[in-house]
C-alpha cells in the first residue's frame, strides 16, 4: 500500500473537469485506487467521478491517496502529478 | 433552495423533449433556468463554447450530462433543471453516449457550485435503476416521485 498525502491547490477544486481528468488517469491502472479528505474523513474511488464529486473536493482541502494493488507505485506517482498540475 | 425543492417548486422538468442534437438539448435545458431568471442567456453561450474548448466534460456517465459553466459566466443564483429526451443525442462522449437525461444547474459562486449544486445533482445518478426510471417516466408527478425518494443525508 502506498500513500500519498497532498494539498489541492487549483482555483475550483476537483469540479467536474479537472475531477473527470484524474478519473482518467486512474482508471489506466488495476490498483484500488482511493482518496480520503482529511478534514471530514470522506472518502471516494478515484476511478469512479461520481464517486469523487460527491465528496465535494475543493481548494486547500488536505487529502490522502491510498492506492492498492500490483501496480500501486506507478499510479501514486502518476495521480500525484496529474493532481498537483491541475490549474483551473 | 435545494435541488429537489428548486425542481418542485419552479417547474423546471420536461419530459421527452425532441431535439435534434445536443446544442439543442442543453438550450432546451438552460432556457429553463433562464426563464427563472437564475441565469442570464450568456450562461448557455458559454457551455456551448466550453464543450468546444474541453470536450464534453460534463457527461457524467451513460445517458446523463450535467450542463453547466463557470459561475461568473452568466449564473445569477443556484438552479437547477431536468430534461429527459425523447430520442438521445450523442455529445461526442466515446464512453458515454448517447444522452438521455440532463440536469443543467448554476450557482453564485465555485464553492457553491462543488459542495452544493454538483454534489446533489452527482447523487441522483448514483443508482442505476433510479436513471432508467427517470428515463421511462411518462409524467412530470412520476419524476416528482423518484426524486423525493432520493437520499440526500450523506452529503451533510
Amino acid at each position: 500500500m502506498i500513500k500519498k498525502e497532498l494539498i489541492i491547490t487549483n482555483k475550483t477544486g476537483l469540479h467536474m473537469r479537472p475531477a473527470h481528468h484524474v478519473v482518467q488517469e486512474a482508471k489506466k491502472y488495476t490498483c484500488d485506487i482511493r482518496l480520503i479528505k482529511k478534514n471530514d474523513k470522506k472518502s471516494a474511488n478515484l476511478k469512479s467521478l461520481v464517486s469523487l464529486l460527491k465528496i465535494s473536493v475543493s481548494q486547500n482541502t488536505e487529502v490522502e491517496i491510498i492506492c492498492e494493488g500490483e501496480d500501486e507505485k506507478n499510479a501514486a506517482t502518476a495521480l500525484e502529478k496529474v493532481i498537483s498540475s491541475l490549474v483551473d | 433552495m435545494n435541488l429537489v425543492d428548486f425542481l418542485i417548486e419552479k417547474e423546471t422538468i420536461k419530459l421527452r423533449v425532441a431535439v435534434r442534437n445536443w446544442k439543442q438539448a442543453v438550450g432546451s435545458g438552460v432556457k429553463l433556468l433562464i426563464d427563472q431568471g437564475v441565469a442570464e442567456p450568456r450562461y448557455y453561450q458559454a457551455i456551448i463554447k466550453s464543450v468546444k474548448k474541453n470536450g464534453p466534460y460534463f457527461v457524467l456517465m451513460p445517458r446523463v450530462a450535467l450542463p453547466h459553466a463557470r459561475p461568473e459566466e452568466g449564473a445569477v443564483s443556484q438552479g437547477f433543471s431536468l430534461i429527459t429526451l425523447k430520442k438521445p443525442v450523442a455529445f461526442g462522449s466515446a464512453e458515454n453516449d448517447p444522452v438521455s437525461i440532463l440536469l443543467s444547474f448554476c450557482a453564485k459562486d465555485a464553492t457553491a457550485q462543488l459542495e452544493g449544486a454538483l454534489a446533489q445533482a452527482v447523487t441522483i445518478f448514483e443508482d442505476e435503476n433510479r436513471i432508467d426510471n427517470m428515463i421511462n417516466c411518462a409524467t412530470v408527478q412520476e419524476m416528482i416521485d423518484i426524486l423525493k425518494r432520493v437520499d440526500f443525508s450523506e452529503l451533510e
